[in-house]
Formats: C-alpha cells, structure tokens, sequence
C-alpha cells in the first residue's frame, strides 16, 4: 500500500495536521484531573480548602465552585488560581461537619471552552 | 481517477470547501458535551454531537461475506456551520484480495458521503444529547469495481447519546456508562439496478462505553500505578447493523459486526482499536480489526476549528 493513493493522502494530511497543530498554542477543554480531598474519597477533618487540579489552564474569574453538605450550601471563597493556571482553589468558610459534602464546578479554560462536573467526598466518617 | 470521476468528486466537496474559505466567527463552545458527560467519537457508529473534528485514518481489515480478506482505509471531516449544525464528509478507499481463483478482488475509492446533522437536544441535567442528520452518498463519485453504486442514497438518521450519571449515588460504579445510538434509513435513488433491486435499509448502530475520564472525575479519582494512561481509556461495545426493509429478495437478513474495543481519549485527539465480530457468516468468515486517529480540532486550533456562524441557534 505504500504507492497508494490513500498512503499519500494520509502522509499529507499528518503532515498537514502537524503543522497547523505546531503553528498554534493550542489549549483544549479542561478536564478534572484531581482534587483535595480526592474525588470519592474521605477526609479525617475538616479541609481548610478545597483544590481542583486540571489538565489545562482554566480561568478564574470565568469559573465556578459551590460546596453543599448536611447543613446546606458551604460559604466558600470565589475560585483563585493560585500558583498553577491550571489550579482552582476554594478556601472553606469555617470547619466542615462529619458528613457526605457534594462539590460542583464549572470552568472556562483559556481558549474558552467551557466545561462541568461534580463529585462528593466525606469529612469523619 | 479519470478526469470525469475527478469533477464529480470535486463537486461533491465543494460546499464543504467553500464554507471552509469562509471567515470563522465567534462562538466555539464543547464538542460532545452533555453537563458532565463527554461523548467520544465512537469508530463505527457516529456520536450525536456535532464537532469541527477529523477522523483520520480508519483503517480496518477482516475477512468479508464472500470469504476474501478485505482492508478499508478512509477519513471523515466534519466542521460546525452552526454551534448545533453542522455537516461532514467522509471517503473510504477499499482493497479485496482476490480469491485462490483469481477472481473477487477490488482496488479503489467508494463513493463520497456528505452528512448534514443538527443536534437539537442537548441535556446537561441528564447527560441526554440528540441530533437528526441527513446522509447523502454521492452517485458515481467512487470506483465501479470497488463497489460504488451509480446511484445516489439518502439516509435520514436520528443520533442519540445518554450518559447513566443522573443516578442516583447508590449507582456510583454505574453512573460511568452511556449508550449512545444511530437509526437511519436508507433510500437509494433508483429501485433497480441492471434488474437486480436496490433495497432500503434500516442502517442502525449502538454503543455501549464505561468512562475511566468520568469514573475519576466524577465518582472515585483513580490512583496508583498507572493512573495517569486508565484515566484516559473509555472501554466500548459497538455494534453496526444493517437490516433490509422493502424492495429485496429473499431473505431479511440483518448483517454487521459487534466490536469490542477500547478509546483513549486524549486532551487533543483520540485513538480507539476494537475487534469486528460478525454477526453471521453473510456479515463476514471470520474476526477482524479496526482501529481508528481522531482528532479533536476545536481544542487543536481553537481560533480556526469553530463554528462559521456564531449564536446559540437551539
């Protein structure tokens, strides 16, 4: 198949590809990658903040976290990067009850491709 | 390629072409999104989501209905007219080994297929997504001895995708799961050819995924050893059916393949490698493969990849 057309064609659409891709700084749709405390998991007390790490640089003032548990919605900060782009952090308003808390998050990366979700984690238990 | 063949080709591409010439606007949002859930592009049955993206290649080899060992290799383009309209083209290039008597192979393009789709619902809440397209294959585009039909067939189609991540916490390991599905009606543009009927088809597909990208960002973050290549990996079951309706003889037999495979899913393209099991022996005399390159164009050149027309046309 190598003197085929669609050997060549492949050929020149990589290449084309490959140069277009190295010719932008391209960005891509943020995706959650990790969190403390960790997607699903537990902590022994109460978390002082709360940090969402993406796999792109998100912008904060575009984003948004909410925190809710047995007592309702959790008064959090608004979202600040901190050191990394990439980083979303909360600081938590008070110490967390033992219970079953329910983070939601939205974010606008840097190309301004919005994205969303939600997971819970557990504080005492 | 005659020169005859090469015009009708060109003709076929050219409002595609002539919509990509144009100026893009603002306006480029998520492809394949629905709230949390991302759906990839699945290899044999199309996702519901309408994109600016690149399938490229597709290549597949297996052992056809007649026995003979058969490669496939093409390329889909799809770009977004509209954030929720948008239309692609696609091609395929066929090779048939010929037989121990020297008869049965092929060499050669198929026709040019051009799909209109517009996705009409999408349901963050409920991780519901559903699109309605309309498939043109193009008369004469293609090699006559590669299976190209003189004709032309349309093929309206319904395109769904539901993620399970409204259940309830209970369901936690399941809420990774979507199914996603297309159901199409073939028409060809004339009932006979050289006696023989041309019959409309229901030309249908279901995917069934479990998503590691959603298990760790939306129910257990995966750790330990590995973790950074399983959160990338969608294991999926594709099945592409197709099934004669009206104007055939003899029996209704529904042919395809189910496929077992798995995507890695990428920041800016995907990889996805599955196995064709057919259904039956006019489906195919034994196991094949298919592995599919897609590209996610929107993230790879935000300022190009987005849709030529801006505003939010739900």
């Amino acid at each position: 198949m190598n003197n085929s057309p669609v050997s060549r064609a492949l050929v020149l659409g990589f290449a084309l590809c490959s140069t277009l891709f190295l010719a932008e700084s391209a960005q891509a749709h943020a995706l959650l990658q990790s969190a403390s405390p960790s997607v699903g998991g537990s902590v022994s007390s109460s978390p002082s903040s709360i940090r969402l790490e993406f796999s792109e640089g998100v912008e904060a003032r575009y984003s948004h976290v909410s925190v809710s548990g047995p007592g309702g919605a959790v008064p959090v900060s608004g979202p600040s990067n901190g050191g990394s782009k990439s980083t979303l952090t909360v600081k938590v308003s008070g110490k967390l009850k033992p219970g079953n808390y329910h983070v939601s998050w939205s974010v606008v990366s840097e190309d301004t491709h919005k994205t969303q979700g939600s997971f819970n984690f557990q504080v005492g238990q | 390629m005659n020169r005859t063949l090469a015009l009708k080709r060109a003709a076929a591409a050219a409002p595609l072409l002539f919509l990509l010439s144009s100026a893009a606007n603002e306006g480029a949002l998520a492809h394949g999104f629905a709230g949390d859930r991302f759906f990839p592009a699945t290899i044999v049955v199309d996702d519901p989501a309408v994109a600016d993206e690149l399938s490229l290649p597709t290549v597949s080899k297996f052992k056809n209905g007649d026995g003979l060992a058969e490669t496939d290799a093409g390329g889909e383009f799809s770009k977004r007219i509209t954030e929720h309209f948008g239309v692609s083209i696609g091609e395929n290039w066929t090779h048939i080994k010929p037989g121990a008597d020297g008869t049965g192979g092929a060499n050669g393009f198929g026709n040019l297929e051009t799909t209109f789709k517009y996705q009409f619902l999408t349901n963050p809440e409920h991780e519901l997504m559903l699109s309605a397209g309309l498939s043109l294959e193009w008369a004469n585009t293609g090699a006559k001895n590669a299976g190209s039909d003189g004709f032309n067939t349309y093929t309206p189609t319904l395109y769904f995708g539901k993620g399970f991540g409204d259940l309830p916490a209970e369901f936690n390991l399941i809420r990774p799961f979507a199914i996603t599905g297309q159901f199409g009606y073939a028409v060809p543009g004339q009932d006979l050819t050289d006696g023989a009927l041309n019959a409309r088809t229901l030309e249908w597909g279901l995917t069934l995924q479990y998503s590691l990208p959603y298990l760790n960002s939306n129910v257990k973050a995966i750790e330990g050893p590995g973790s950074e290549f399983l959160k990338h990996l969608i294991p999926i079951v594709e099945a592409s059916l197709s099934t004669p309706l009206s104007n055939f003889d003899g029996p209704q037999i529904t042919t395809g393949t189910i496929n077992p495979g798995v995507i890695w899913s990428g920041q800016y393209m995907q990889f996805g490698v599955e196995a064709t099991i057919p259904i039956n022996r006019e489906s195919g005399k034994s196991v094949g493969a298919i592995a599919q390159v897609h590209f996610y164009l929107d993230d790879m050149f935000p300022s190009f990849a987005k849709p030529l027309f801006a505003g939010d046309d739900k």
